[in-house]
């Protein structure tokens, strides 16, 4: 999986978990999905309990902040870094 | 018509010291700093003796406790009247703001005698690995059982609304006094998020992916999201925002009663909530919330004397 492919899919989990439809340049390089979508605080663990599900990872406690995972690209990166280390 | 909340909210706007405000400043400065030299014992069987001192001073309050009591006359148990429960309640209230003084001392120190029932559930429940999300009622013993709880090794995290409505403070007290007492507050209740912080929901799965505690109040309505129930006699608010993470994350529910003081302390903790399954949110919470607020009167009618909510819901 490339990252293209990790954040598409990123983004493709957020949608089904705000129900927000979104499109690559809603959310463009360095943009927040907070800013963006106004995620509350229960919607955020919603992302992150699909995330984890998805890619069968386990995001850190310390990353368990609105600003690790209101950040697209840290998330792309996390998730991507985690992956390829399977 | 107006209430007496919204009577007395109106009152306190116009005045600038209000007697809530003289009894924060006096609680906060003078008696803080006196009985941080005085023995732990001394205080609280001074506290103890002086308690229906205040009675007298108490009597709109109780009338209030009696008649929301009387409600559920027919549930509490016959040697729990409300004339008695209102009592005790100014006594408990009264020893536990001193115990919130010396909450730090008292948990350094040893309490006397504890008892904790219902180990094995929580135990258990922690044994997974995957956290423990305790519920209960507002309690006087709250505060040191869970102050207790973390001393012994249980990592817990309070949610805890730090905006109530006050509705009795003055101009000074709601700019100056009420935020001391309630980072003062914070102090002694340990580590806490508040339910409208945007990282609540984050904060509560990281505490709960280290395997500790997060303790709710079901007798809460701060959450964002509310439901009404008929409870106690009356149709109040209940928190449905912890239902999502419960939902989302499998973790076990565990009720808690704590009850006494600091003398005697009781934990209880009950068998976990068999929470009903459901095909989606709304049906998950529309099927548990009644669930878990009947849970939550039958441990409130058990001890009526150590709920400290009669006269808010």
């Amino acid at each position: 999986m490339t990252r293209e492919q990790v954040r598409k899919r990123i983004l493709e989990l957020v949608q089904a978990a705000t129900g927000v439809t979104l499109n690559e340049t809603d959310v463009v390089a360095g943009g927040r999905l907070d800013d963006f979508l106004g995620l509350d605080s229960i919607t955020s663990v919603e992302i992150v309990v699909r995330l984890e599900k998805e890619f069968s990872i386990r995001l850190p406690p310390e990353s368990m902040t609105m600003d690790q995972i209101g950040d697209l690209e840290w998330l792309t990166d996390f998730v991507d870094q985690e992956v390829r280390n399977r | 018509m107006e209430s007496i909340n919204q009577k007395v909210y109106r009152i306190g706007m116009r005045v600038i010291l209000s007697i809530k405000d003289v009894v924060w400043l006096v609680y906060l400065y003078p008696l803080k700093w006196v009985v941080r030299v005085m023995p732990c014992r001394l205080v609280l069987t001074l506290g103890r003796r002086l308690a229906p001192l205040l009675l007298p001073l108490t009597r709109g309050h109780r009338r209030r406790i009696e008649e929301r009591a009387r409600a559920v006359a027919d549930k509490l148990p016959p040697e729990c009247p409300p004339e008695w429960i209102a009592r005790e309640f100014v006594r408990k209230a009264a020893v536990r703001a001193l115990e919130d003084l010396l909450i730090t001392r008292l948990i350094r120190k040893g309490l006397d005698r504890v008892r904790i029932s219902g180990r094995e559930h929580l135990d258990k429940a922690l044994a997974d690995g995957t956290g423990v999300m305790v519920v209960g009622a507002h309690c006087f013993a709250n505060r040191l059982a869970k102050r207790y709880l973390a001393s012994q090794g249980y990592d817990i995290l309070s949610v805890r609304n730090r905006n109530q409505k006050d509705p009795a403070a003055g101009r000074l007290g709601r700019r100056w006094l009420k935020p001391r007492y309630i980072a003062f507050l914070g102090q002694a209740i340990g580590e806490e998020v508040h339910p409208r912080d945007r990282d609540c929901g984050l904060r509560i799965l990281a505490k709960l992916r280290e395997g500790g505690l997060v303790h709710i109040y079901l007798d809460g309505a701060f959450s964002r999201e509310v439901r009404k129930l008929e409870f106690l006699g009356k149709r109040v608010k209940f928190p449905v925002g912890f239902l999502d993470i419960v939902r989302l994350t499998r973790v076990p529910v565990l009720p808690m009663m704590c009850i006494g003081d600091s003398r005697d302390l009781g934990i209880c903790f009950l068998p976990p909530a068999e929470l009903a399954e459901a095909p989606d949110r709304e049906a998950f919470i529309e099927a548990n919330v009644p669930l878990l607020a009947s849970r939550l009167e039958s441990i409130i009618l058990s001890h009526p004397d150590e709920w400290e909510l009669w006269v808010k819901m």
